[in-house]
């Protein structure tokens, strides 16, 4: 009886492990594929079951939506819908730990690399063959846009793919404008920098002003004093503040740092030495400057404590002077309505705004850092490595129709005229979709199995025609991107060096050292000048030394530009 | 003869057996559906504990994930940043169990005393409604009545001449915040086992103690606290168990890079450094180094209370 007790507890055992390592054993390598076993583009005559999911998905998606219906008879596949929210941290987590990815995703939350993620055996490369066959529009955009085909290749291979990149469209230029109100100016008598015309001449837009003059920081300064001390309300009592940050981004401080020519997050050559932006003695003076304007008491000292969205509702309290919004929200975009400048102008018909350039440093330097450090190429649509090739064929064509074919733009906004309106001239401002339908996924299933990728006519669907005036008159004009759009020294667009594993092994601790470092600079807990050695090298011990001599094999980004 | 007996006797023992299952078979049928879920959902899954040893990659699987020597666990006694969240989450969890763990004891004894049913009634209820509320929606509210600015707090420290304390950005200010939220949410839900425990205590010690000249005082401390001690004692080595765990929740929506320094516990720094950066096997080390501390705590606590008194888990 022992015996066969013990038999049975071993067979048990065998069993559980079988059960993990077939439960979690990594699919064949997709590294081979014959063209010839594989349909031809438009061969739909197999129905196939495709577990699909975009960069949009936050799990609100009805079953049998309304594009999924097209899709599916269009495409002929069944198309299971993902049900969880690829915005939520937590819950990519669970999916990358279990292996249970969709088949087609590209996560919003969490950080992990295309790389990562194919080291990880979550996911198949795609390669170039199939790609130029079954998705000749996508390979269009890959072939006009530099560096196009060398992105994202697979390590050790040549035509095979980590992703599908995106053309990010929607980023070009600078996006960050600091803006002030401009009654309170006026009540102030302080005059705005060169010559000021409102953005538009309804809806708000009349009362929202723009000049591509700037302050300098001292002028900022002496504002932020008035705004704070003089009551610019003119309602008899001390309730304002010059500025209020916000402690969950960084955004705030984007053109204060880019003054200092500075921009958090990338790395920069300082005494010939390659360092990361935040320990660098122009991110120094742009720590001190703000923990000076803090003693002075013009900053709303419960900014340690708020996130973003608090900030804009205290903003629309009308209680603050300065905040820095993107140029989308000037314009007054549908999508922007919450955010801060727009919600004050909204709420208050007596408020009016003034939009400055970014604010000039004391060496004349004004920017701050480019939404994306090389090329306009990014973002990541990634393909699970439980795909077939022939699930992957049916998938870029898919692909290729919803995210680049003009003829799918009912996959976002459906019907023009019947679920969505233009906001401006038809085909030539941003396109709203009605309130009574839902602005993703639910039963209309918009945008639930889309990319976030803007090439051509797409960008204007998505942004209003004041938004694209903005672009032109200023944020994205040639020579206004070239002088303040900061880039790092360098960077890995190719993947080449051991970067991002180092990144992820250290950064949970930089972080922490960081953002510890920059708060208590700026409310006065510490003196930077007495602090500031200490810190530099707590963050070159705890990996950032590592992480700079990985970077240096990186190329240039001059170099990249060049190319 | 004697070998035959016995085996005469060990059958009729094992057909007394057989038949007391077969009598008690809807039981046992019972009894299978907790198994399996312990099985399922508890034990199960701790075969996922091995990536703690690992170098885990997800497509691999666990088992075919290779084994990394230990080094998730020297890399958190590297770093000094796990140190101090491991010396702040032990300063944090002494202090609740100090503070915190008495109050819903000392709330039960005074609710046992209050003789107005109404008032009794309305004053649980009211004390119960906080834990009901996750601490997201409680942190705003935290925020908002602590805030500098619009905070009830300060608008009462400013009447008498004071100035506004920055309670959540101050190091100093806020541990105890954390202390006193934490009773606040907890407090009155906290407090039902010890008032179901004293609901069960024999009315016939009380009159005893009345006839032997007991007021109101010496009965709560001579008959209901002594009643309810082996209740108290299994909830405090079960909290000693959980010594690690410093209120995850609680902090992460309430702490900021200012009062890290005091307040940056294991679970919100492998938040940050382990799970924000898809590092399970690393997070995984540190939930299990968490629950080896927990465990041992349990068992030295309980082994020191059985040994001094009769209470104990077991």
């Amino acid at each position: 009886m022992r015996r066969y007790k013990k038999l049975l507890g071993l067979h048990f055992i065998i069993g559980l492990l079988i059960i993990g390592i077939v439960g979690c054993s990594p699919s064949e390598s997709k590294e081979e594929v014959n063209m010839e076993d594989l349909p031809e583009m438009g061969d739909f005559s197999k129905e196939l079951t495709l577990h699909l999911s975009g960069s949009f998905t936050q799990g609100k998606i009805e079953d049998d939506n309304w594009v999924q219906k097209k899709l599916e008879e269009m495409f002929n596949i069944k198309i299971v819908n993902t049900k969880s929210n690829t915005w939520n941290t937590d819950e990519v987590s669970l999916m990358v730990a279990s292996g249970d990815v969709p088949d087609t995703f590209s996560f919003t939350a969490g950080n992990q690399t295309s790389k990562q993620l194919y080291d990880g055996g979550v996911t198949r490369t795609i390669p170039r063959e199939m790609i130029e066959k079954y998705a000749p529009l996508y390979s269009e955009l890959i072939d006009e846009n530099v560096p196009g085909w060398e992105m994202n290749l697979a390590p050790d291979t040549e035509d095979q793919y980590l992703n599908l990149t995106g053309y990010q469209g929607h980023t070009a230029g600078i996006l960050w404008a600091p803006t002030f109100r401009l009654d309170w100016l006026e009540n102030l008598g302080i005059d705005p920098p060169g010559e000021i015309t409102p953005v538009g001449t309804e809806g708000g837009l009349e009362r929202m002003y723009f000049t591509d003059g700037a302050y300098t920081l001292e002028e900022v300064e002496k504002i932020l004093h008035a705004f704070t001390y003089d009551d610019p309300d003119g309602n008899g009592k001390d309730d304002t503040y010059g500025m209020l940050p916000y402690n969950n981004q960084l955004h705030w401080m984007n053109t204060l740092m880019g003054a200092h020519g500075v921009a958090a997050g990338y790395n920069l050559m300082e005494n010939d030495k390659l360092i990361s932006a935040e320990i660098s003695e122009k991110y120094k003076d742009g720590l001190k400057l703000l923990a000076k304007w803090q003693d002075m008491g013009v900053v709303d000292p419960e900014w340690t404590t708020i996130d973003v969205e608090t900030s804009w509702e205290k903003y629309k309290q009308g209680k603050t002077g300065y905040f820095t919004a993107q140029r989308s929200y000037i314009a007054m975009e549908e999508w922007t309505k919450t955010r801060a400048p727009q919600n004050l102008i909204a709420s208050n018909p007596d408020a009016k705004i003034l939009v400055t350039a970014p604010e000039i440093g004391p060496n004349g330097q004004q920017g701050q850092g480019a939404w994306m450090p090389v090329t306009l190429l990014g973002d990541a649509f990634h393909i699970s490595s439980k795909v077939t090739d022939e699930e992957l064929a049916r998938i870029l064509q898919v692909f290729d129709y919803i995210n680049h074919d003009e003829d799918s733009r009912w996959t976002i906004y459906g019907e023009v005229g019947t679920h969505s309106e233009w906001q401006g001239t038809p085909e030539e401002s941003s396109l709203i979709v009605k309130d009574e339908f839902p602005f993703e996924e639910g039963n209309m299933g918009f945008n639930a199995y889309n990319f976030r990728t803007y090439p051509g006519e797409r960008l204007k669907w998505l942004t209003s025609e004041k938004t694209l005036e903005l672009m032109d008159k200023f944020f994205a004009k040639p020579e206004v991107v070239e002088k303040m759009a900061i880039r790092p020294y360098r960077y890995d667009l190719f993947n080449e060096t051991k970067g991002e594993e180092l990144t992820k092994r250290y950064s949970g601790q930089l972080n922490t050292i960081v953002e510890e470092f920059r708060m208590r600079a700026i409310v006065g807990e510490i003196d930077v000048d007495k602090e500031w050695d200490a810190y530099v090298e707590k963050w070159l011990k705890n990996g950032g030394e590592q992480v700079l001599e990985e970077l240096e094999k990186a190329p240039k980004v001059s170099d990249l530009l060049g190319e | 003869m004697v070998v035959l007996k016995d085996n005469a006797n060990k059958q009729q023992r094992k057909q007394k057996k057989w038949l007391e299952i077969k009598k008690m078979r809807s039981f046992y049928l019972m009894l299978l559906i907790p198994m399996l879920m312990l099985f399922l959902f508890s034990y199960g899954p701790m075969y996922g504990i091995l990536i703690a040893f690992k170098d885990f990659s997800p497509g691999l699987g666990i088992w075919q994930s290779p084994w990394n020597n230990f080094e998730h666990f020297k890399r958190l006694f590297d770093d000094y940043l796990f140190i101090r969240a491991l010396k702040n989450t032990i300063i944090i969890s002494l202090l609740k169990i100090i503070i915190s763990f008495p109050a819903p004891i000392i709330f039960a004894l005074l609710l046992n005393e209050i003789t107005h049913d109404k008032f009794k009634r309305i004053t649980q209820s009211i004390s119960y409604l906080p834990h009901f509320m996750s601490w997201v929606i409680l942190s705003t509210m935290i925020v908002e009545v602590l805030s500098p600015e619009r905070g009830i707090i300060n608008f009462f420290i400013g009447l008498f001449g004071g100035d506004p304390v920055h309670f959540l950005a101050s190091k100093t200010a806020f541990i105890p915040m954390l202390i006193i939220t934490d009773i606040w949410k907890e407090i009155g839900y906290a407090s039902i086992i010890y008032l179901a425990s004293m609901a069960s205590i024999d009315t016939a010690l009380y009159e005893a103690a009345e006839i032997d000249g007991a007021n109101r005082f010496h009965k709560m401390i001579y008959v209901t606290i002594p009643s309810i001690m082996p209740m108290i004692i299994i909830l405090f080595i079960l909290r000693l168990g959980s010594i690690l765990n410093a209120g995850f929740d609680q902090i992460l929506n309430l702490y900021n890079p200012l009062v890290y320094e005091v307040a940056d516990i294991i679970d919100t720094y492998v938040y940050r450094a382990g799970l924000e950066q898809f590092q399970f096997d690393y997070a995984t080390a540190v939930g299990l180094f968490k629950n080896v501390v927990g465990i041992t705590l349990i068992l030295v606590a309980n082994t020191i209370i059985r040994r001094r008194s009769e209470h104990g888990i077991w």
